[in-house]
């Protein structure tokens, strides 16, 4: 057991992660980089069973044991299957019911979801602004004030074009030095961790531990 | 005892205007988003640099074309955003569109994710039909490009391998715009409008291996990523959120009212006579325009400048309310020290 749950993945780990890192630093391998990066699709099918696997399990678990979610539940079960049966059905006709059905899901259904819940974002913020930004420091002030130009100088018109120049200044200068640091910042972070993860020094992706 | 002056705290005006209650905060949001859009109102914003730039290197590459007939350059667009970010991401891409179809240059298009592709599939051949655009010689729409990553190294050479059927299940080699448009020597340009961190691999790839030029089109949240990129020369230009959208926009009406003419109603309405209409695949739009058709057209012209609108009126309400926070809490404070001044001085 110890074998397939922790040394396995820890070898595949290794062996794959320094491939990886050497078809990238040599271009003789650059035929192989090609044979990886299409390799990666397959590895994503893979990824959407466990996936669908997990959600499935989650749900059948919440339907025995919790009446007041099962609701729920029922609903996210259905509309995986319809979406996934009309979309497997209708994706590759070039016309036909499933195909009209899966564009009618699809853009009157999915869309307008995932853009409601990216939306939602603009109500959430408004009320954390609101209870949130205070003026107690003169750190937090100087937050508030750029705020304020900035969110001004986007919709600036007419009389209040000073806002429009002031935010792109600081759109341009403060802001990009700053998205410097933490991109340079991010970037020796990954790195870090990609080589504890390669020389099996980071575990934790394992489980347990 | 305790409890009266407990009372009488939350009594005080400025701890009133510092507890609003959450339904009242949203619905407020809600109205001065929905007021504006409803009311059709637009507005005409101010023009950026950056977005000058795209604008401007599309434009050049239309000089280009007509200097060089034999030699064209057409524009790659990565059509990198999904449902969630289509409210920003939209009208740059309608826009962007226009302007190809505006100035004749050749369009291809591919999209990175499963669920962007009927998005692609259906803003593509939406635009290319206000300009009687012929699928497979003006543009051509490829399909998934997963792991993008990979499509983007193969574009160096020849992408028409890697994909061997566009979208529609055409033979990549039957279709005539592939057969000079296949590779980043004859893009002038790549446009990635992405809602995700798609335009930093085309960085990587396209613009750091083949030196292969990149604009890009993103939304207002992952704008400040880009700036960076975007200063450095290294983004040829960015739009960027609703405000690049809507400055695009502007820039392309204007290119439109100059070309087509000021009214473009009778144009739209025009468009497809029974003598032309034979000469349009069915597959990919219906060449003929209804008036609804032609409403929503219109509408879809300035869209990015009604969305404005909304943007101002709920950048206002936001100021306003943080305003109003502040003033209670500074009056809260100051009562809170005035107490305590009292205290001591008893």
């Amino acid at each position: 057991m110890n074998f397939w749950k922790r040394r396995l993945p820890l070898a595949l780990t290794v062996i794959y992660g320094l491939l990886g890192f050497t078809l990238q630093i040599v271009p003789a391998f650059k035929g192989f980089l090609d044979i990886q990066n299409m390799w990666m699709p397959i590895i994503f099918g893979f990824s959407i069973i466990i996936g669908v696997a997990s959600l499935t399990k989650y749900h059948a678990t919440k339907i025995r044991r919790e009446p007041e979610e099962r609701l729920f539940s029922i609903i996210t079960f259905a509309s995986l299957i319809l979406m996934a049966v009309v979309g497997l059905i209708g994706m590759p006709q070039q016309a036909g019911f499933f195909k009209s059905f899966y564009q009618n899901l699809f853009n009157y259904v999915y869309v307008p979801l995932q853009a409601t819940i990216f939306s939602l974002l603009a109500f959430y913020i408004t009320s954390a602004a609101y209870r949130a930004f205070k003026v107690s420091e003169w750190i937090s002030t100087l937050l508030l004030v750029s705020g304020f130009i900035v969110m001004l100088g986007r919709v600036a018109f007419g009389p209040f074009m000073i806002f429009g120049e002031l935010s792109e200044w600081i759109m341009a200068v403060p802001t990009v030095a700053a998205m410097r640091g933490l991109m340079i910042g991010i970037g020796l972070g990954i790195m870090a961790t990609a080589i504890k993860i390669i020389l099996g020094i980071e575990r934790s992706y394992l489980g347990g531990e | 005892m305790a409890e009266n002056k407990e009372q009488k705290q939350k009594d005080k005006w400025y701890v009133q205007i510092m507890s609003i209650k959450k339904p009242y905060v949203y619905l407020g949001m809600f109205l001065v988003v929905i007021i504006p859009f409803l009311a059709n109102l637009k507005i005409k914003t101010y023009e950026t640099d950056l977005v000058k730039e795209v604008y401007q290197k599309v434009e050049k590459i239309h000089e280009y074309n007509l200097n060089h007939p034999d030699k064209k350059k057409g524009v790659l667009i990565g059509f990198d955003y999904g449902p969630s970010t289509t409210p920003e991401c939209d009208p740059i891409a309608y826009s962007v569109f226009r302007h190809l179809f505006l100035r004749d240059i050749p369009i291809v298009v591919w999209a990175p994710y499963g669920p962007y592709l009927e998005l692609a599939d259906s803003r593509l051949n939406r635009i290319a039909k206000e300009y009687k655009a012929n699928y497979g010689k003006d543009y051509v729409f490829m399909g998934l490009a997963y792991p993008a990553t990979a499509y983007m190294v193969s574009t160096s050479s020849d992408l028409r391998p890697v994909f061997n059927t566009d979208y529609y299940g055409n033979d990549v080699y039957d279709l005539k715009i592939l057969d000079r448009f296949n590779n980043y020597d004859n893009f002038g340009l790549v446009i990635t409008i992405s809602g995700t961190a798609m335009p930093e691999y085309w960085l990587r790839y396209a613009n750091s291996l083949y030196n292969q030029e990149v604009s890009v089109g993103t939304t207002a949240v992952n704008a400040a990523k880009f700036y960076p990129y975007a200063n450095s020369g290294q983004f040829t230009g960015m739009i960027a959120g609703l405000k690049g959208a809507a400055e695009y926009e502007q820039k392309v009406t204007r290119l439109e009212k100059e070309l087509i003419g000021k009214d473009i109603k009778p144009y739209l309405r025009n468009l497809y006579t029974e003598k032309n209409r034979s000469k349009f695949n069915k597959e990919y739009f219906n060449p003929k325009f209804n008036e609804g058709e032609i409403r929503t057209a219109m509408l879809r012209r300035h869209q990015a400048g009604r969305g404005m609108s909304s943007q101002f009126g709920a950048h206002i309400y936001v100021i306003i309310l943080i305003i109003i926070g502040n003033i209670g809490y500074f009056f809260k404070r100051k009562a809170e020290k005035d107490r305590t001044k009292r205290r001591r001085g008893v």
